[in-house]
């Protein structure tokens, strides 16, 4: 009888570790969720996955032909369709004096929200190894802004119509970078 | 508890294995035509049809066997033919075309994982007349497609699956912008 009450003791005591542990990982998860998504993505390039080489929120651009340039630039969940649309637009005026020209003009400019798969999964222990349980599914929304630009010649006089690179610069870099 | 580890690693092992044996492949040019955009009769309508020569085709990428999937400019260039071709607008001679088809894939978003994935591709179509440098159309598309567990449970194949739905669906709505655009027969001449 002893042992019994021992044994009962035992495994009570082990399944209390057990959900503390639970409730920890899934806490220490939720932080970092919270901590990863608050903050709206920022005049950053973006990054390939190592693993499957996936593009990452920020910007990226391709020349076209000649002088011609895309910029695409993907938010976070966070961002709004407003803030990756001033991203684009800075890195092109960033790009175009890269290019060592000092005005370009949008040639088509467009605003999309696109969606994306996130797995839910709740960490649970199997034989003492934490392993992350696929138990569902959501769908996180995320802004991207399509820029498509032509860079203009070195000349004396610009048309008004025509966008200045360092104009461009000053009015967004302060809050975006 | 022992068989639960063991089974918890040959599970674990098995997967890294599959990784490490499957190679990504790039996406196949006859899975990116759209089957049903439009309806013969459509194209036989249309004042484009036998008009078009395409003459570039851009930022597609090569792909890396040990990553995603992805497009490349060749394979999209021939899927832009066939299409081109299936529903009646392709020339039949590049030089004499009354129309020029310049294709660029500024973009395909792909997910970093999941079970669900779903890539969505961004594709400028640039569409000048030939006789005097007119653009008739110069647009952007937009188009996604979802691939599920159901349509292969591979990731790396899952993904293909999902970059040439995605291609399928934006050349498709190419399509039927081209047959909506308002171009009479004798501004083609």
């Amino acid at each position: 009888m002893l042992m019994r009450l021992l044994c009962k003791v035992s495994i009570v005591e082990k399944t209390k570790g057990a959900i503390k542990g639970l409730i920890g990982s899934i806490t220490i998860l939720i932080i970092l969720g919270l901590v990863g998504c608050a903050r709206p993505t920022g005049y950053t390039k973006s990054a390939s996955s190592f693993l499957t080489g996936a593009k990452g929120y920020g910007y990226s651009d391709k020349r076209i032909n000649g002088d011609e340039f895309s910029i695409v630039v993907l938010g976070n969940p966070s961002t709004s369709k407003a803030r990756v649309a001033e991203i684009a637009l800075l890195r092109a005026a960033h790009l175009t004096k890269e290019q060592g020209r000092t005005h370009f003009v949008i040639i088509k400019q467009k605003a999309e929200t696109t969606e994306k798969a996130v797995p839910i999964s709740i960490p649970l222990f199997v034989g003492g190894v934490l392993v992350p349980v696929p138990v569902g599914e959501k769908t996180d929304k995320e802004s991207m802004a399509i820029l498509l630009i032509r860079l203009l010649p070195l000349q004396p006089a610009y048309p008004p119509d025509v966008l200045n690179a360092a104009e461009v610069i000053d009015n967004l870099a302060k809050h975006l970078e | 508890m022992n068989q639960i580890l063991t089974f918890v690693r040959l599970v674990l092992m098995i997967g890294m294995l599959g990784t490490l044996i499957a190679c990504s492949t790039p996406a196949r040019s006859g899975h990116m035509v759209p089957k049903s955009a439009l309806s013969l009769s459509h194209s036989l309508d249309s004042p484009l049809r036998n008009a078009i020569a395409i003459s570039k085709v851009g930022g597609g990428e090569k792909t890396n066997p040990m990553l995603w999937s992805k497009v490349g400019t060749s394979e999209l260039h021939e899927a832009l033919r066939l299409s081109l071709s299936q529903y009646g607008f392709l020339s039949t001679s590049d030089v004499a075309a009354p129309f020029r088809l310049e294709v660029f894939l500024i973009e395909l978003k792909q997910p970093p994982g999941g079970y669900t994935l779903i890539v969505t591709s961004f594709i400028r179509y640039k569409l000048t007349r030939n006789r005097d440098d007119q653009v008739v159309y110069d647009d952007v598309i937009t188009a996604s497609y979802k691939a599920t567990v159901d349509d292969a449970f591979a990731a790396i194949h899952r993904m293909k699956l999902a970059n040439e739905g995605s291609i399928r669906a934006n050349i498709a709505a190419f399509l039927q912008h081209l047959h909506s655009l308002n171009i009479t027969k004798s501004l083609i001449q």
